[in-house]
């Protein structure tokens, strides 16, 4: 399998907290809902096993099975075992096996030392070394990813996402495309895919893997969110950027809808000149032509 | 196909090999995180604390958390230091282990800091135990592990002498130190043992036996002796029988010698007196001064006649004698057949005349100081300096041997007592001169060169 860098949505952080933050004042949002740590006997020693067989796992280099093994262990609003994010924590920290992610092993470190177990000392040393406003965030939120979705494009073309990136399969090729893209607090919408016939420059299918994120705002109250939509186009067996990824809407809420009618925020369409047009209906309603991609 | 087969099969052991070493390090990780600390310990401590640079890196990172947090041991975080710092950059958690042992460092005092790094370069396993041994009232040595290894101090006469030995080798387990007083005459003489194992290699160890003399507030002879060398993970827990091996005695004349009663290398050494000792150490002070004096840079004429004043003798053979001036641009060399000669304790007189080949005496002029010269010496500065030699042709030469055994080490030396009178000296182009004052020269000879 051959490897292809994609930029993540990353980027977006960036942006908010120019939007956001005033100065350095940045104050992280306390959510009701965290480290819940009455923790009945019966579930404890249910998470703990799991929790060794994925630090099992980890000790023997298996990096893949311990963080599968421990994520829903470490990232959970229910129960989350402070030994499962230490552990996940140093398999982002360094990036063994997936793609290295302080914010994210900040935050899990932070959750893991805000419970007294037998790490937390050692969790709130190696989060000082990572610390950020972002890993607050991290620390007081679920990390969010999209959900693992598999869409058939065609004959012998496929495409698949899961929490690090897309693998594409064209032709008998599968060509892998890390991404970064979970974020503090993200709720991920469904991904959609959209198939749109164009005529023009030629007749053809072009291929679009949609995400809508909720975003949380760092230092408001009551809180607010913003509607990121991301787009990428999938050609041949590569994973191409699309113009005009970017927040479209913006609401005050507690938690936002995470129904699965994402076509109110915005769809990508072919328009009456044949080609596609991605058309935003949020807070600004307007709508970008995509260019071809220059091979197609 | 079949000459793959034993690489095949050596492979495969290899790797069942290091998956069972994995397995076991994740059983202990698992205890750990299972809460079954005693379980944890039993399991990753020994895969730990091994010979630095051979622990298991994240054995070393958990038995570093366990000893940082007191979980099923006793809290100690120069130790949990210790171990971070061997755990550091290798292995899944080699990256965190640096960040807390750098996190610890910062929060340790500087005594700390030191034990911390001692602890991680000599290892977990050092069994030393700290001594104090009394040889006299007010006179007595003391052996502590300080924060930077292990710490002789030397009482005697209320003066006390610290002296900081440094990190030992890697791995080194230390045994009991021991003091041995032998009776001897005129005054008892006082000896420390230090055996030690020190690392030779992944799984070998030998067996070292050092021995010191303690001279007042000084130190005295002694060796250190290799006894033996094993094939082993770790030295064994129970200590040898050192005293089987190696010791320090008396021998039948009441001389003091080390001496190794097994092994591949049986043998024995007597150890200088104290007078002997002080004496040689003077000797060399001595001829430190005497060096330190010289002008290096004078230039004088190389065809001047010899002053024959010389201040410093030194010898070899049987019997070579030589002894330059303060300046170090002129050498007197004295050359006596002993055999043919006769010569012994009983002073004998000659005639420089009367034994051509037998009896040699010339001076040596240069025109600038020389640092060595090629008598009694294995070193040789080349090219070799112009020299002018004036040859005696006549006087009188005096000359007495001490009995051997003067170096309690090198038994065969002697001492010659040189006394020239009356001699005249012909140059390189016939001048003559006459000797106006006496010449004695005292040197140990007897031994090589010359």
């Amino acid at each position: 399998m051959s490897v292809q860098q994609v930029d993540g949505p990353r980027s977006w952080y960036g942006q908010q907290r120019r939007v956001n933050c005033s100065g350095r004042s940045i104050v992280a949002l306390r959510p009701s809902a965290i480290l819940l740590v009455a923790i009945c006997a019966s579930s404890e020693v249910i998470a703990q096993n799991g929790t060794a067989d994925g630090v099992r796992a980890l000790v023997r280099g298996d990096y893949a099975s311990a963080a599968r093994i421990l994520k829903p262990l470490a990232e959970t609003n229910h129960d989350a075992d402070p030994i499962a994010q230490f552990f996940l924590a140093t398999i982002y920290d360094r990036g063994h096996g997936v793609p290295p992610d302080q914010i994210r092993a900040c935050g899990l470190y932070l959750k893991a030392a805000a419970v007294p177990n037998a790490l937390a000392p050692q969790a709130a040393a190696l989060a000082e070394k990572l610390m950020t406003p972002l890993c607050l965030t991290a620390r007081d939120t679920i990390w969010g990813e999209p959900s693992a979705a598999t869409f058939t494009l065609g004959p012998e073309h496929w495409v698949r996402n899961d929490h690090d990136g897309f693998v594409v399969g064209y032709k008998g090729v599968q060509k892998r495309a890390p991404m970064n893209w979970g974020g503090p607090g993200l709720l991920f919408l469904p991904t959609r895919y959209t198939r749109v016939g164009v005529t023009r420059p030629a007749a053809m299918e072009r291929h679009f893997v949609e995400f809508f994120v909720w975003m949380p705002a760092m230092n408001h109250t009551p809180r607010q969110w913003g509607l990121i939509w991301f787009v990428k186009e999938i050609v041949g067996a590569d994973v191409r950027e699309v113009a005009g990824d970017g927040p479209v809407q913006e609401i005050v809420a507690e938690q936002p809808s995470t129904g699965r009618d994402t076509e109110q925020y915005g769809v990508i369409r072919v328009n009456a000149d044949g080609e596609v047009e991605r058309v935003f209906f949020g807070d600004k309603p307007h709508t970008i032509v995509i260019p071809p991609t220059s091979d197609q | 196909m079949g000459r793959h087969l034993p690489l095949l099969v050596v492979a495969f052991v290899v790797a069942a090999s290091a998956l069972q070493a994995q397995t076991s390090t994740a059983d202990g990780v698992a205890a750990f995180v299972q809460g079954d600390y005693e379980r944890a310990l039993g399991i990753l401590k020994p895969m730990a604390e091994r010979a630095p640079g051979q622990g298991e890196p994240t054995a070393l990172f958990i038995m570093g958390i366990l000893y940082e947090n007191g979980l099923g041991v006793p809290r100690d975080s120069v130790r949990a230091c210790a171990l971070l710092t061997q755990a550091a950059g290798a292995g899944p958690f080699g990256h965190q282990a640096a960040v807390l042992f750098m996190a610890l460092q910062s929060s340790f005092s500087a005594d700390d800091r030191d034990r911390c790094m001692l602890l991680a370069r000599l290892g977990f396993d050092h069994r030393f135990e700290p001594a104090t041994f009394t040889f006299d009232v007010g006179h007595s040595i003391d052996f502590q592990f300080g924060p930077k290894g292990v710490v002789t101090t030397l009482t005697y006469q209320g003066r006390e002498k610290r002296i900081d030995e440094g990190i030992p080798p890697p791995g080194t387990v230390f045994l009991p130190i021991r003091q041995t007083d032998l009776a001897a005459q005129p005054a008892p003489r006082h000896f420390i043992e230090r055996p030690m194992w020190i690392a030779k290699g992944p799984g070998t160890w030998a067996l070292f036996w050092n021995v010191v003399e303690i001279v007042g507030d000084k130190f005295g002879g002694g060796a250190s002796v290799e006894l033996m060398t094993i094939v082993a993970d770790r030295p064994p827990g129970d200590i040898p029988d050192i005293r089987n091996m190696a010791q320090v005695r008396l021998t039948d004349s009441g001389q003091a010698e080390w001496v190794v009663t097994t092994g591949p290398e049986l043998r024995s050494e007597l150890i200088e007196s104290i007078a002997e000792r002080e004496e040689m150490k003077e000797e060399s002070r001595r001829r430190r001064e005497l060096e330190a004096s010289v002008d290096w840079t004078r230039r004088r004429d190389g065809s001047r006649p010899p002053e024959l004043a010389p201040a410093d003798a030194d010898g070899c053979g049987n019997v070579f004698v030589f002894a330059w001036t303060p300046d170090r641009m002129e050498v007197i060399s004295i050359r006596a057949d002993k055999g043919a000669l006769g010569l012994s304790t009983t002073p004998q007189t000659f005639s420089l005349a009367q034994h051509p080949g037998r009896l040699e005496l010339k001076a040596h002029v240069f025109s600038s100081p020389q640092r060595n010269w090629r008598f009694c010496s294995d070193s040789r500065v080349l090219p070799e300096p112009a020299e002018e030699s004036w040859i005696a042709t006549s006087g009188t030469v005096t000359i007495e041997l001490s009995p051997p055994g003067i170096r309690v080490r090198s038994p065969h030396l002697y001492r010659a007592i040189i006394r020239i009178t009356d001699a005249e000296f012909v140059g390189p182009s016939g001048t003559r001169l006459r000797q106006t004052r006496p010449i004695v020269l005292t040197a140990i000879v007897g031994g090589g060169g010359g």
